[in-house]
């Protein structure tokens, strides 16, 4: 479905362009933008970090999960985290600005995380668990308004993404919806948007240069 | 313009995101206590368990056809499985297993009987125990099976053996109750970065006493005794618990932690 919404905002951005986009293209005549931007709260990572779904247990908890409820040496005096870090999600794109109302953009991004590990006998500190998570999507944007100096749009991208922590290492689909986003600035901006998915949730944030 | 940038870049380097609980969970002592409980069923309990059925059984195989009957098993199930070997069923805690008896009472001195893998699966620790119990697991085994000797007969002793890290002697006390066994037994286990532990009934042994309700005559166990586990980290010793039971008393516990 995705692939066919694309497919088909590409067709109809190679048609003879109208009048609207003449106007446009008179005070908009940038084809290609670059943007770098730090996303909102990296919640499938927390989850799957922090909760322990699948990054902690790569070490401590995997071993033993699913062992039932019978108490094991190894789990009792293993080790343990505590607080987890995240860098939250910084990204990098290239955009092609086909039409006025559509622009197509290759966005690579990750998400830095670490945390202590301690002794769950002593609670002493005993090393630093690190991770990253890596995203790469293709992103679509149907823009709904375009003045001079302020766009709005919509944007949806779907990519791959992986992540590598404390020797697990795991591929699975990214995806990421933007419902509002909006640019300010002529060939420098900055944008701003509130997007949900697997990368993050929540506000945007960057600067960006068109050519 | 170069002062929205400093302070963007400035903001993103010192923020980031915690996530998760700070607080560092260590072991517990609800832990220690699970582990010590673990330990006193699979080397008290359940062999105490395991032979009830076991001489149960060997009393119902030398009646005749026409007395046998479920009460003669206390409530267990008994199926022949062909060429000496029964299967026992206990549906009060779930128990299941295989008995080869190679045609010989297990009353005899010298008599092995060999038994499959036990599953127990318990509906509740309070089965067993006083009211006062602690939560733990819900099933365990024997995967490797074992075996039952007759080891001194003028004493009523029997070993228990299963292929594991556990060694149980059960004498059969006379009382007014269905079995009375003193269980001395120990076992040891290993885990990995030199964890290891030793767990003992005390010198005297314990005793587990098989009673009947009044009204419902379901049966279910009494104990009493001290069982000890301690845990070690290559030679030092890390943590104990001394768990000790009186009948018609709330289980103690004696911790480390």
């Amino acid at each position: 479905m995705f692939i066919l919404i694309i497919a088909s905002c590409a067709v109809m951005s190679a048609r003879k362009v109208g009048p609207k986009e003449v106007e446009f293209r008179e005070y908009f005549p940038y084809k290609y933008e670059v943007r770098a931007g730090w996303g909102g709260y990296p919640s499938y990572d927390a989850d799957c970090f922090s909760e322990g779904m699948f990054w902690r247990m790569a070490k401590y908890d995997r071993e033993t999960a699913g062992h039932g409820d019978a108490p094991e040496l190894n789990h009792m005096y293993g080790t343990t985290g505590g607080a987890d870090y995240m860098t939250g999600f910084m990204s990098a794109e290239f955009s092609f600005n086909f039409r006025h109302w559509f622009s197509l953009a290759i966005e690579a991004g990750f998400n830095g995380m670490w945390g202590n590990t301690y002794d769950k006998y002593d609670g002493q500190r005993i090393g630093t668990a690190r991770g990253v998570s890596f995203a790469i999507m293709p992103h679509a944007r149907i823009y709904w308004v375009n003045r001079k100096y302020v766009r709005f749009y919509t944007g949806f991208g779907l990519g791959v993404a992986l992540g590598k922590y404390d020797g697990y290492f795991e591929v699975y689909p990214s995806a990421q919806f933007s419902p509002v986003g909006l640019t300010a600035g002529k060939k420098v901006f900055f944008f701003a948007e509130g997007s949900v998915g697997t990368a993050y949730m929540g506000g945007k944030f960057g600067v960006g240069y068109r050519f | 313009m170069k002062r929205i940038i400093y302070i963007f870049i400035s903001v993103a380097i010192v923020a980031s995101c915690r996530v998760g609980d700070p607080e560092v969970e260590t072991t517990s002592a609800e832990e220690i206590i699970s582990y010590t409980m673990d330990k006193l069923n699979k080397c008290v309990c359940i062999p105490a368990e395991i032979l009830s059925a076991s001489i149960d059984l060997d009393s119902f195989l030398k009646l005749p056809d026409e007395e046998r009957s479920v009460e003669k098993m206390n409530g267990r199930h008994v199926a022949y499985l062909g060429e000496d070997t029964y299967r026992i069923t206990d549906e009060k805690i779930n128990m299941d297993f295989a008995v080869f008896t190679d045609g010989k009472s297990l009353c005899t001195e010298g008599v092995k009987w060999k038994f499959s893998k036990i599953v127990v699966r318990y509906l509740s620790f309070d089965y067993y125990y006083d009211k006062n119990s602690v939560h733990g697991y819900s099933s365990f085994s024997y995967k490797e099976g074992g075996e039952i000797e007759a080891t001194d007969m003028t004493d009523k002793t029997w070993t228990f053996m299963p292929k594991e890290d556990i060694e149980a002697t059960l004498q059969q006390v006379p009382s007014d109750s269905l079995h009375c066994w003193l269980v001395k037994a120990r076992c040891s286990d290993k885990g990995e970065n030199g964890l290891s532990s030793v767990s003992v009934t005390s010198e005297e042994g314990m005793t587990v006493r098989e009673v009947k309700d009044f009204f419902s005559q379901e049966t279910e166990f009494v104990l009493s005794g001290k069982f000890c586990t301690d845990i070690y980290k290559g030679e030092d010793k890390i943590d104990y618990c001394v768990c000790q039971f009186r009948p018609g008393f709330s289980t103690s516990y004696t911790l480390s932690r």
